[in-house]
């Protein structure tokens, strides 16, 4: 892991400029690929930021991408890879859709209830990773993709199976859930207020447990060794079971969003490789919980104006997805070989001299 | 300070990246020029957007609505604007409603969404765009009679295609080519449409084998799987290759593909090319037999263009309505690209004295009224009625099939 | 190679480390660096190595500045650390791990070769190691002996051993050094870091010595001890008397201790300071941590058995299992200290962190992080961290690496809080250690307790050859 004790203490000078590296280095990518990088920026810019409709979908991507880099982020601190985010973001998602296909889903009840669903529903999945980690002795990378499949595997079973349109057996989803389970937005705008909420609280809840309490003191300190952790009377399997039960639970947050704000019924894939990213996100973010709400807000800029890539500008449909990973991807080798660092220092330097 | 080790790096990276680059661009991730050439316009041209649930080439579903409404832009020297991969798997971060809204705000005065699939989010998007005039292809929400009228909904209408036509004609060209008996049909999900199309390419495959063959229909083995979806997605569908090569593997020698996408013809193509006496029936684009020549049997084609054509003029013109369409082959000639709906494009493999038979007496026969498979008495595979004795279904209970018809086996999804 | 530290500099937040520190090493000799815990030994030869590198200065081989200092590049120059804490591959064997970096290990084809190499140096040095076991079952100086023999064959023309005799038993201590002596013939540089004044006096022929990161004098040996305590201390160096006071043996506790399949019963008497001897190697080394660990350890007082919660446990390798490397001072206390509350009160925490860090003497500041202390600081740091109710205190090798005074003020600590604790054991290699600070003593031969009794029914002499094998005072 020491490579990964690289990321922990960066300044938002430092993530600026491995940022811009990374734009640069895409920006090239781009030219070499026949594309205007300006103006596909701007393009992006414009479809993404500049829109009120767009800008909804920004805040709302925003929020789903944040949940996810905050569940990699506690279990970073743990020192675990939480691969298995996708399966607790999809059962959050399930976790919600049962709320909304129950007796209280037409209801003022249903969204309150869809919020701790999907947090139970996440959560427990991401303790089961944690029990075959601790229990069962099951690498942590292994269980977690296990389960991802476990998870997509019953999303699929549920769309076919027991929650099946009726007279349909189509994997394109179950029927739209009641309006009244409908994440609600506000003003013209349609602000996405609860995914705003949920990210929200969450930041300021882990916020305040990694700064203040011992629960956080202790996820970070079973991360950091676990055998002078139990030299200290306290059990390693709890704590690394406890973040990833508050991970799952978190993550859990957005397969509710992802039912509530967007899809409003259970698809196949619901996490829709926002939980992989998220560990990329959490990664880049040197695992900084407000450090990772920008990126994430980044990245979301780049999915919504990334979208309209091709309308706009007739570009492929794989374009963005070129783009971002070549960004996230400039960024990781930026940051692991300190070009980024050295730039600044060489700046600095010769500003010193003049 | 940057050390010539450093620099050895960068330099080692960015040569990294450029092979990278290179391989892409041999990809062709560049943009595609869907320019319309200017042609002598039959009314004022527009901006429309074109919403594709798999790639625009997939020389399946997606390709032959991409097709019609180039051959319609091309025809009004409209612009059309295409979103193609809109379907939860391969694009995640965009619903439909939202591609909707992107496309207005390009300034798309029409829009078709091209997908059944497609539903809840065209609904929505006909909801908060009332101004603007969009076609659901394959969908009823504009057909007064139908179960799921949406009176509000006064900018959506509906466009399909008669396939059953289509679908009887591959029934039987399969029924005309099988030597074991034994037919395999390759589904995309469970509904009323894939019910129907299913039943139809059954009804055409039973016609054929008695009438034609002379055979009795408990030798004919119909058998049909379902993949779960219109096309393969990797973890929730079946795979539609190990679909085929199962019907191929248990004994069928001719499989009739349901699905938007060409795999069942080209795996047809590739043991029939190491040999084998199997084949195929592709389905919904013209060109699909160019996968595999010598293993098709001719495909079932959806011919988009003119309705798409008739579509833009209206919104051009200023009198589009929300009518539900279910257009049929043009009689007269049902492979006329300016007038048929539905088409049958002949296949290598069917052979001259079978193309004969299914051209000019079984497609004959259906044009000029004299043959009517569905007329009664029809059952479903639980035994319930379909179409009773002495009567002939109408397009209401054709539309909203409820089952697979008896002599069918594999799941209706009840 | 002559080698030239020029105005080296290092800072780890506010604390220096090194401040302009310009040493001048020649060519084919041993020079020792000599200093307190904290003095910016370690960080010093850490540059050489490549490690650390350094904010300003340079560092110079045979009069050629070198730029750009990294790992790789010392591993080039033919320089090796042979640190505190052996850097190797828990799970290989001997052979792999002295494999391992090795400059033959370029094929398939060499590993004959690598394995003759190793017979030859191991039978050369008289090292004795077994190339089959895993490096895990080895005991430190042992794992330095591998990583010596590793360093050497590879060519190595600077040596660095940072405090590596506190793991080498007598013997091996001896046998290293002589080899390190052939080896300045053939104009070998050795750097001897060390804070055992006997060791720098009988093997160096210069010496450093440095104080609170800057550097006091370098000098040619022979020097007289006395002066060289002076320079390393500031000349306040205090003749501390150690007030022990001997416990009785009343005899009101008993230990159940099981040992290589042997339960041995010890009648213990409370406030007892227990110490655990054995060569390096034996089974004393995994004494402790068996008897934390394991549930098998048993200790029964008049009221019963006692509670396994409030037993304490220092381990020997402190970065490994004893401290949270990324973590800040102020987190390891507020982690002991804040055991079953929920949320922590950081003012008060803050405040008693300061008093620790005085108390203890830790050269650092709150948000220095365990990774970043000396070895000696790091030991005070788990001191420091000792709850006031442990009862049971287990301290492996106490004051491993750790200066005179750092030494002198642990046991002073340690004597002064053992008769508010039920029991106190340490383990250690140290004779004298054992004889000066025991109660209580268990010699350890091979894994097997074979003498355990009052520290008054034993002399020391019996203990040497208890632990020795010398079965001539020992009980059938």
């Amino acid at each position: 892991m020491a490579g990964m004790n690289r990321f922990y203490s960066k300044d938002s000078l430092e993530n600026l400029m491995a940022f811009g590296l990374a734009l640069f280095c895409t920006s090239i990518l781009l030219v070499l690929l026949g594309v205007s990088p300006w103006s596909t920026f701007i393009a992006i810019l414009e479809g993404s930021v500049l829109g009120l409709d767009s800008l909804s979908r920004v805040f709302v991507i925003t929020s789903i991408m944040s949940l996810s880099a905050f569940a990699l982020i506690v279990t970073f601190s743990c020192n675990m890879w939480n691969i298995g985010v996708e399966g607790q973001m999809m059962l959050g998602a399930i976790g919600a859709v049962f709320v909304a296909r129950s007796f209280i889903g037409d209801t003022l009840l249903s969204i309150p209830f869809m919020i701790i669903a999907a947090m139970c529903f996440g959560g427990i999945f991401g303790l089961i990773c944690g029990l075959l980690k601790t229990k069962g002795s099951v690498h942590e990378i292994f269980a977690g993709l296990g389960l991802d499949f476990v998870a997509a595997g019953l999303i699929v079973y549920l769309v076919i199976g027991p929650w099946k349109k009726e007279g349909i057996a189509s994997t394109s989803g179950t029927d739209i859930i009641p309006e009244m389970s409908w994440f609600p937005h506000l003003f013209d705008f349609k602000f996405p207020i609860i995914p705003i909420l949920l990210f929200g609280s969450m930041y300021l809840i882990l916020r305040f447990i990694y700064a203040k309490t011992s629960l956080g003191l202790k996820l970070k300190s079973v991360g950091s060794n676990t055998n002078a952790f139990s030299r200290l009377g306290l059990s390693p399997d709890m704590y690394i079971l406890f973040g990833f039960l508050i991970a799952g639970a978190v993550v859990g947050l957005a397969g509710a969003i992802q039912v509530g704000s967007i899809y409003h019924k259970l698809v196949p894939y619901i996490s829709g490789g926002y939980g992989f990213l998220g560990i990329l996100i959490a990664l880049v973010s040197g695992r900084k919980l407000s450090i990772a709400i920008v990126v994430s807000a980044f990245f979301a800029c780049l999915v919504v104006g990334g979208s309209t890539l091709q309308i706009k500008l007739g570009l492929h449909a794989s374009l963005p997805g070129i783009i971002q990973a070549s960004i996230v991807l400039f960024w990781l080798m930026i940051k692991a070989s300190s070009v980024h660092i050295k730039l600044i220092n060489a700046v600095s330097k010769s500003y010193g001299h003049s | 300070m940057v050390s010539s080790l450093k620099k050895m790096k960068l330099i080692a990276i960015s040569a990294t990246m450029s092979l990278l680059l290179a391989a892409m661009l041999a990809c062709n991730i560049g943009g595609e020029a869907d320019a319309p050439a200017a042609e002598p316009m039959a009314s004022e041209p527009i901006k429309f957007g074109m919403i594709l649930v798999g790639p625009r080439n997939d020389r399946g579903w997606s390709q032959a609505h991409h097709d019609g409404g180039a051959y319609a832009a091309q025809k009004t020297g409209s612009e059309m604007i295409v979103m193609d991969f809109i379907n939860p798997a391969d694009s995640p971060d965009i619903t439909v409603a939202q591609v909707v809204d992107q496309m207005v705000e390009q300034g798309a005065e029409l829009i078709f969404a091209t997908s059944e699939d497609m539903k809840d989010g065209i609904l929505e998007a006909a909801a908060s765009h009332p101004d603007v005039p969009m076609i659901w292809s394959s969908g009823d929400s504009a057909w007064a009679d139908g179960d799921a009228y949406h009176p509000e909904l006064a900018n959506l209408g509906n466009i399909m295609g008669k396939m059953e036509y289509g679908k009887m004609m591959a029934g039987c060209a399969a029924a005309l080519k099988t030597e074991t008996g034994n037919i395999g049909f390759v589904g995309p999900l469970i509904n009323a449409e894939t019910k129907r199309l299913a039943n139809s390419a059954y009804l055409g495959a039973k016609y054929c084998w008695e009438e034609s063959r002379g055979k009795n229909i408990a030798d004919l083995n119909f058998e049909i799987k379902w993949i779960g979806f219109w096309f393969h997605i990797p973890g929730v569908t079946l795979d539609p290759t190990v679909v085929t090569n199962d019907f191929y593997d248990s004994g069928a020698d001719v499989v009739i593909s349901g699905i938007d996408t060409t795999q069942v013809i080209v795996e047809a193509g590739k043991r029939n090319s190491s040999g084998e006496q199997v084949w195929a029936v592709p389905y919904d684009y013209h060109g699909a037999c160019a996968e595999a020549p010598g293993a098709c049997l001719g495909v079932p084609y959806f011919n988009w263009g003119p309705s798409y054509l008739n579509t833009i003029n209206a919104v051009a013109n200023d009198n589009f309505s929300a009518t539900w369409k279910w257009l049929g082959p043009d009689w007269s000639n049902i492979n006329n690209e300016d007038t048929s709906m539905i088409g049958f494009a002949k296949g290598d493999a069917l052979g001259d004295d079978n193309w004969d038979t299914l051209n000019n007496k079984f497609i004959k026969g259906l044009a000029n009224g004299d043959i009517n498979l569905f007329k009664g008495p029809l059952q479903y595979q639980d035994g319930s009625t379909f179409v009773a004795a002495g009567e002939e279904a109408s397009d209401k209970q054709i539309w909203y099939t409820t089952g697979l018809l008896e002599g069918i086996i594999g799941d209706a999804g009840d | 190679m002559k080698i030239t530290f020029d105005s080296i500099t290092k800072r780890y937040g506010e604390l220096i480390a090194n401040d302009a520190v310009t040493v001048s090493i020649e060519s084919g000799t041993i020079h020792a660096i000599i200093g307190e815990n904290g003095a910016g030994k370690s960080t010093l030869v850490k540059m050489l190595s490549g490690q650390v590198t350094p904010d300003s200065g340079s560092i110079a081989i045979d009069d050629k500045v070198i730029k750009g200092f990294s790992t790789h590049s010392a591993i080039e120059l033919g320089i090796g650390l042979l640190g505190q804490d052996p850097m190797d591959f828990k799970n290989l064997t001997v052979m792999q791990s002295f494999t391992v970096g090795h400059r033959l290990n370029t094929s398939m084809m060499r590993n004959g070769l690598l394995r003759q190499e190793f017979e030859r140096l191991n039978s050369v040095y008289d090292f004795n190691i077994d190339p089959k076991k895993k490096i895990y079952q080895l005991s430190i100086g042992e794992r330095q002996q591998v990583e010596l023999m590793r360093l050497l064959s590879n060519g190595a023309k600077v040596i660095i051993l940072d405090e590596p005799n506190s793991g080498f038993s007598l013997e091996q201590k001896s046998k290293v050094f002589d080899a390190l002596d052939g080896l300045t013939e053939e104009g070998c540089t050795v750097i001897l870091v060390s804070h055992k004044l006997e060791d720098v006096l009988e093997y160096a022929s210069s010496v450093s010595i440095m104080r609170k990161g800057t550097l006091v004098d370098t000098l040619d040996l022979p020097q007289s001890p006395g002066h060289l305590v002076d320079l390393m201390f500031g000349g306040h160096q205090e003749e501390s008397v150690l007030q022990t006071e001997s416990v009785t043996d009343t005899q009101n506790l008993v230990a159940k201790v099981q040992q290589s399949g042997q339960t041995i019963d010890l009648n213990l008497s409370k406030g007892m300071m227990v110490g655990a001897i054995g060569l390096q190697g034996s089974g004393v080394d995994t004494f402790l941590r068996n008897m934390f660990y394991d549930k098998s350890f048993l200790l029964t007082d008049a009221e019963g058995p006692i509670d396994k919660s409030s037993f304490g446990y220092v381990p020997a390798d402190r970065l490994e299992r004893g401290l949270f490397p990324e973590l800040s001072i102020l987190d390891h206390h507020a982690l002991s200290s804040t055991l079953g509350h929920n949320v922590i009160d950081w003012t008060q925490i803050r405040s008693m962190c300061e008093d620790l860090i005085r108390e203890y003497g830790i050269i650092g500041t709150p948000e220095t992080k365990a990774h970043e202390l000396s070895g000696g600081n790091q030991q005070r740091l788990m001191l420091s961290m000792m709850r006031s109710d442990i009862n049971v205190a287990m301290l492996e090798h106490p004051t491993r690496g750790l200066d005179i005074q750092s030494a002198d003020y642990i046991w002073d600590k340690l004597l002064n809080d053992k008769l508010s604790r039920t029991v106190t054991v340490f383990s250690s290699y140290d004779v004298d250690e054992i004889w000066n600070y025991s109660d209580y003593v268990l010699c350890f031969h091979g894994e097997d307790i074979v003498a355990s009794c009052s520290i008054n029914s034993i002399s020391k002499t019996d203990i040497i050859n208890n632990i020795a094998g010398n079965v001539i005072g020992r009980d059938e």
